[in-house]
């Protein structure tokens, strides 16, 4: 080997390392403010802010949109318009305790860093507490009214749905009565499927699917 | 390879290879792979400091000097005045931390010197720094406040939670019908809404076990949004028990059942008087706080203004347009300031873009009632501009408190998780 060729090599070696030896972005940066509430990489220790690991990249932004602008949504519409690559991101009404304050400070840019940054982290389901005879009524809830868009018993994220499985019983029963009560705007598809099992087996069917999602799925 | 056969050419090239990869990258090698991080205080500020810049760069070699062996959270700890959380709960033990590559020394700080750049112990060790970071936060001033002793510190109850469980023991020998007086000390307080947090748990657990009680509650300030929504709260939650007057401050303590506010004499069958605060002695002896109390830093950089390469976070600062003095607010300080001497020892210079400073505080009222206030501040010329401040509305729908309530809980587990696990 050259002299000059050793050279180079030892050179560009710690140089190189150093450069890949992935420093947090500042996207991740960004992400460490969300850690306290929403736990270390989006993994909440619970048992009620959610676990936003592995969610979908336009869920979050969705999400953060709707929470921005929950005053004028049309405004979160305009705004997503004029972004094409954002088409398939989706704003809603939704009832906030804490999140409608934070996502004000926010940029779109930044909103985006985050949602990249907890999307590429792993959803980490942790163990609860569930009522077995409950959770089996709620697996055939499922079965029957979300499974078509949740699927794979609620383990995905795709097509953007929230994920459920595993997800923390008390966020599910807030964010599950809030669209059964209106709090929180449904798709077309989601309120007819809603409406119909409200109808047939009551509030409770709420509670089972809480049970069944906090079994993991199982 | 021997660096002496290097001829004046291949040093040349040698630097044009560095200039094409970067000069930040380059300087790294040489400047930061041993660089020395030292911080003061295994608190909401320093353990997180610690982690995330040993996330920033592995290579730092970063010590932890903490005097004590566990930590007790002194924040939420007003739940134990209604024994509805364990104490187990604020208890939490350093061995996580001990296992990671950041150094954990088990020392009492004794003092600095800043020229050449060493901390000393108690044991007599030197701690040489490049970089070193105060996090010690803050403690009663004893000359604060006429007639207060340390013992009466300890009494108060307010800094350190152990000492919360034995005020809880005279809440609940409190004769039947008696009153409490609890004061607020004028000047800045670590958990500025904890004392009202304070007020409701005493408030919850007399409402159960001693009806007739009453609280009385001395506060300086001038009626604000937060004393409207507590007294919205309370009236909710604990009709006809609390009374609250603003606009009076404690000057003096006579004994332990009577105090003199604005002048006029005081009594309680229990009093609770919050000691006035200042950054805590070691800030002092560390030659970091000025006269105010507190230790003066540069907004941009936490760097203190009296002592160079010294950075100050949490409790301990003299804080910037409307910063409070919170566990959130020294966990948000603590990652900008790793984000900060991260930057200065790779390149010597600041970051160009820090994420936002977040101050949020929980008060526990009731059984699924909580209220909390947020504020988010960024640094814009070079000072920590108030971005949002909002409060939990007035005549919130039961289920928004009760969503809070749960949240709080929710944030107590997640920070500590995030500085203990």
């Amino acid at each position: 080997m050259s002299k000059k060729l050793l050279l180079l090599i030892i050179i560009t070696i710690p140089v190189l390392n150093s450069v890949f030896a992935a420093s947090p972005s500042k996207g991740e940066q960004l992400a460490w403010t969300c850690f306290s509430c929403h736990g270390v990489d989006g993994v909440s220790q619970g048992p009620a802010t959610p676990v936003i690991a592995g969610i979908s990249e336009n869920y979050i932004i969705g999400a953060m949109l709707s929470y921005k602008y929950a005053d004028d949504l049309d405004k979160a519409s305009d705004i997503l318009d004029k972004h094409e690559e954002l088409e398939d991101v989706r704003v809603q009404q939704r009832f906030s305790a804490m999140m409608n304050r934070i996502a004000k400070a926010y940029s779109l840019e930044e909103i985006r860093e985050l949602a990249y940054f907890f999307s590429q982290k792993e959803f980490i389901m942790p163990d609860q507490v569930y009522d077995k005879a409950a959770a089996k009524k709620g697996k055939k809830l499922h079965k029957k009214y979300c499974e078509k868009c949740h699927e794979d018993w609620g383990t995905t994220t795709d097509d953007d749905v929230g994920l459920l499985a595993g997800q923390w019983k008390q966020y599910l029963t807030f964010t599950l009565n809030d669209f059964a009560n209106g709090d929180r705007e449904m798709i077309k598809k989601m309120k007819k499927k809603m409406k119909k099992m409200l109808k047939k087996h009551g509030d409770e069917a709420l509670d089972n699917l809480t049970h069944f999602y906090a079994s993991k799925s199982d | 390879m021997n660096q002496k056969k290097l001829s004046r050419r291949q040093f040349i090239q040698a630097c044009g290879i560095s200039a094409v990869v970067g000069v930040s990258a380059w300087s790294n090698v040489f400047a930061t792979n041993k660089a020395k991080v030292v911080i003061i205080g295994g608190g909401a500020a320093g353990t997180i400091a610690a982690k995330y810049l040993q996330q920033l760069n592995p290579a730092l070699d970063i010590s932890l000097v903490e005097k004590n062996n566990n930590y007790h959270a002194a924040f939420m700890s007003n739940q134990l005045l209604s024994a509805t959380w364990a104490p187990e709960k604020f208890n939490f033990s350093y061995e996580n931390l001990k296992s990671t590559d950041i150094k954990f020394l088990n020392e009492e700080v004794t003092g600095l010197d800043s020229s050449a750049k060493t901390v000393k112990t108690a044991s007599g060790k030197n701690i040489p720094f490049d970089k070193l970071i105060v996090a010690v936060g803050a403690e009663a001033d004893l000359s604060g406040l006429d007639g207060l002793t340390p013992e009466l510190i300890k009494a108060h109850a307010w800094t350190d939670a152990s000492d919360v469980s034995a005020l809880f023991d005279k809440v609940k020998t409190l004769k039947s019908g008696g009153d409490v007086l609890l004061s607020i000390p004028k000047g800045e307080i670590n958990g500025s809404m904890a004392v009202y947090g304070r007020v409701s748990q005493i408030a919850r657990y007399l409402s159960v076990n001693n009806k007739k009680a009453k609280i009385q509650v001395l506060d300086p300030k001038a009626k604000n949004k937060t004393h409207k929504l507590f007294a919205q709260a309370w009236q909710e939650m604990y009709p006809g028990m609390i009374d609250i007057q603003n606009n009076i401050i404690t000057t003096k303590i006579e004994n332990s059942n009577s105090i003199v506010g604005n002048g006029n004499k005081l009594s309680a069958d229990l009093m609770n008087i919050i000691p006035p605060q200042k950054a805590s002695n070691l800030a002092k002896l560390l030659g970091l706080s000025d006269d105010s109390g507190w230790c003066p830093v540069y907004a941009e950089s936490f760097e203190s203004r009296k002592i160079k390469d010294v950075h100050v976070i949490g409790d301990a600062i003299k804080g910037f347009s409307e910063f409070r003095k919170n566990a959130q607010m020294a966990n948000s300080q603590a990652k900008i300031v790793a984000i900060i001497v991260d930057s200065l020892l790779r390149e010597s210079k600041l970051p160009s873009i820090l994420p936002p400073l977040i101050d949020s505080e929980y008060s526990i009222i009731g059984n699924q009632y909580a209220v909390s206030s947020t504020k988010l501040f960024r640094l814009e010329n070079k000072t920590w501009k108030l971005q949002t401040d909002e409060i939990s509305a007035l005549d919130a729908a039961e289920k928004q408190r009760q969503r809070e309530y749960v949240y709080a809980e929710s944030w107590f587990n997640n920070i500590t998780n995030e500085m203990f696990s």
